[in-house]
């Protein structure tokens, strides 16, 4: 047996960070649909998985509203194929200063989810929501944008309704990743489109300016799927079906 | 004083290889009189740096004609070759100073053959407008301010002297080192400013202030003397995840090691060039990846220490 065949290689893990508002004005067919969504992006996920033998994706899922919760747990990121799913239940306020304290806290390697990530290889974070923060937030999100982690991810927000799009940029650090709708359907669609577009971008290492490049910005990531989203425009008109329910 | 094998080996990585782009790494051995040398290079991929797999070959060569020059930041005052503090800051800011001048004869020597800058270079199409403004700006101070991020690189070197190693670094990339006693560490200070694919390079104004170093003692009967060090781009980090990457470097080292207590150096350094460093990028990070060696040339003390290091796993 040579050297090679003694050293074990895993595959790189990309993690996929989903950080959604569950609020009380989420209530009835908001929450609904952003249960549906993120339910339906899981097998898109895991069936990603199967076809891609670089990297592995996993996922986490926080939900906030007063509080936040890590509805797929503390411990780390998980198996999208082996997640059991719980909807969320809308009530409450919209913490988004302690869902970035909660997220910049996970964005670690020695005690947060980061632990199975490779170092060439940016997380994905989608932030869904469809309000005006409801505490103070800024010093929170500043502190979350000097960790290397936010810095170098993949920042997606979809905003829903009377969702502030000025902080949801101030998230992305981009405005071409806030993406607003008011339309309940759409925003399922919108959800599962950029979930699963920008995680295929990261996962297949499409976001090249950042994932092969030394010394990239780090922003990159972000303006790579940025572009990735626009030239996807298509792919999300054939995935809208007015005529489905949930 | 302790006697190394020494082995430098690179492979290109298959993520390059598709666009067409030469390796941007380098990797070299050198040695005169007591001296060891084993240096590497890891070239930026950035399309900005157009220039790196040259600057990365630079670096090297800098490194090693420094290391030359430089016998006399050896304090020789108690008759013991030592390395001093004062001289270890001239050698850093040496070795910059160098790989700047060498680039910068680079870039004229290369202007002068070619009638438009890029001619020939396939990475020059990757050039972002900022810097190719930059890079053809007929203000002679905009250029001269830039065209070293053409070529920039990282730099890990170790040089073993009498009763010392010196192991020195600028950007990302391991040094390992496993102790007589069977202890594995990474001695060199960690510069937090290195992060996934953002690293701090030798093409900085200050990158002397920016080196970070370890002296380690090689007194032989010292169960702190180390019997083997490898160093590793950060390709070869990237085969693995992020979480206690260094362990599972240790365990990389340790199968070289075995294999080399197994079938000698020859065969090893052999089937590291063929099989195991494509192997690795192929298989993991898809980057180019180099790996330098210095492993003590007495087998019962590197088999002692092997087994050591299992016993307290």
């Amino acid at each position: 047996m040579g050297m090679i065949d003694r050293v074990e290689v895993p595959r790189k893990v990309c993690p996929v960070i989903i950080l959604a508002d569950k609020s009380i004005s989420m209530d009835g067919l908001p929450i609904g649909s952003e249960n549906a969504a993120i339910e339906g992006i899981l097998p898109e996920l895991a069936s990603m998985n199967k076809e891609n033998p670089d990297a592995f994706i996993k996922f986490a899922l926080m939900e906030f509203s007063t509080g936040v919760n890590w509805k797929t747990g503390i411990d780390g990121l998980v198996d999208p194929a082996e997640y059991k799913w719980v909807d969320l239940v809308a009530d409450g306020a919209t913490s988004f200063g302690l869902a970035c304290k909660e997220l910049n806290n996970k964005l670690s390697v020695s005690h947060g989810f980061m632990k199975q990530a490779s170092g060439s290889m940016s997380p994905v974070i989608i932030l869904i929501s469809d309000g005006e923060p409801t505490d103070s937030y800024s010093v929170a999100l500043a502190e979350l944008k000097k960790n290397n982690w936010f810095k170098v991810a993949a920042k997606i927000a979809i905003g829903y309704g009377k969702a502030n799009d000025k902080v949801l940029e101030e998230f992305t650090g981009n405005p071409e990743t806030v993406i607003h709708t008011n339309d309940v359907q759409e925003l399922k669609n919108l959800i599962k489109f950029v979930a699963i577009t920008s995680s295929m971008v990261v996962s297949t290492g499409q976001a090249t300016k950042s994932n092969t490049d030394t010394n990239a910005d780090p922003d990159d990531t972000t303006s790579v799927v940025a572009d990735a989203l626009k030239q996807a425009q298509a792919a999300l008109s054939d995935a809208t079906d007015p005529g489905e329910e949930w | 004083m302790i006697r190394y094998r020494l082995y430098a080996g690179t492979a290109p990585g298959p993520k390059y290889q598709e666009k067409g782009w030469d390796c941007q790494d380098c990797s070299k051995i050198f040695t005169f009189d007591d001296t060891q040398i084993a240096v590497l290079a890891d070239g930026h991929g950035s399309g900005n740096c157009f220039r790196s797999e040259h600057g990365a070959r630079i670096a090297c060569e800098a490194a090693i004609k420094m290391t030359w020059l430089y016998r006399v930041f050896e304090d020789r005052s108690k008759n013991v070759q030592r390395f001093s503090d004062s001289g270890i800051e001239s050698f850093k800011y040496a070795i910059a100073k160098e790989w700047r001048l060498s680039v910068r004869e680079d870039w004229i020597k290369r202007a002068s053959r070619t009638h438009k800058l890029g001619d020939g270079e396939v990475r020059y199409a990757a050039v972002k407008e900022k810097f190719l403004d930059r890079y053809n700006s007929e203000d002679k101070n905009i250029v001269e301010r830039y065209l070293y991020t053409a070529y920039g690189t990282t730099l890990l070197l170790a040089v073993s002297i009498e009763n010392q190693v010196l192991l020195l670094q600028i950007g990302d990339g391991t040094c390992v080192v496993l102790r007589r006693d069977g202890t594995f560490c990474c001695p060199i200070p960690v510069d937090e400013n290195n992060y996934l694919n953002v690293v701090v390079s030798i093409c900085e104004e200050d990158a002397d202030l920016k080196m970070r170093h370890a002296i380690i003692d090689c007194d032989e009967d010292s169960p702190q003397a180390p019997v083997a060090i490898f160093m590793t781009s950060d390709g070869v980090d990237d085969c693995f995840p992020v979480f206690e990457n260094d362990k599972h470097l240790y365990g990389l080292c340790s199968v070289i090691i075995e294999n080399i207590l197994e079938n000698g150096f020859e065969a090893t350094e052999k089937e590291m060039t063929k099989d195991l460093l494509p192997g690795l990028t192929e298989k993991g990070s898809k980057d180019d990846i180099s790996m330098c060696y210095l492993v003590t040339e007495d087998m019962d003390a590197l088999r002692e220490a092997l087994e050591a290091s299992k016993t307290n796993d």
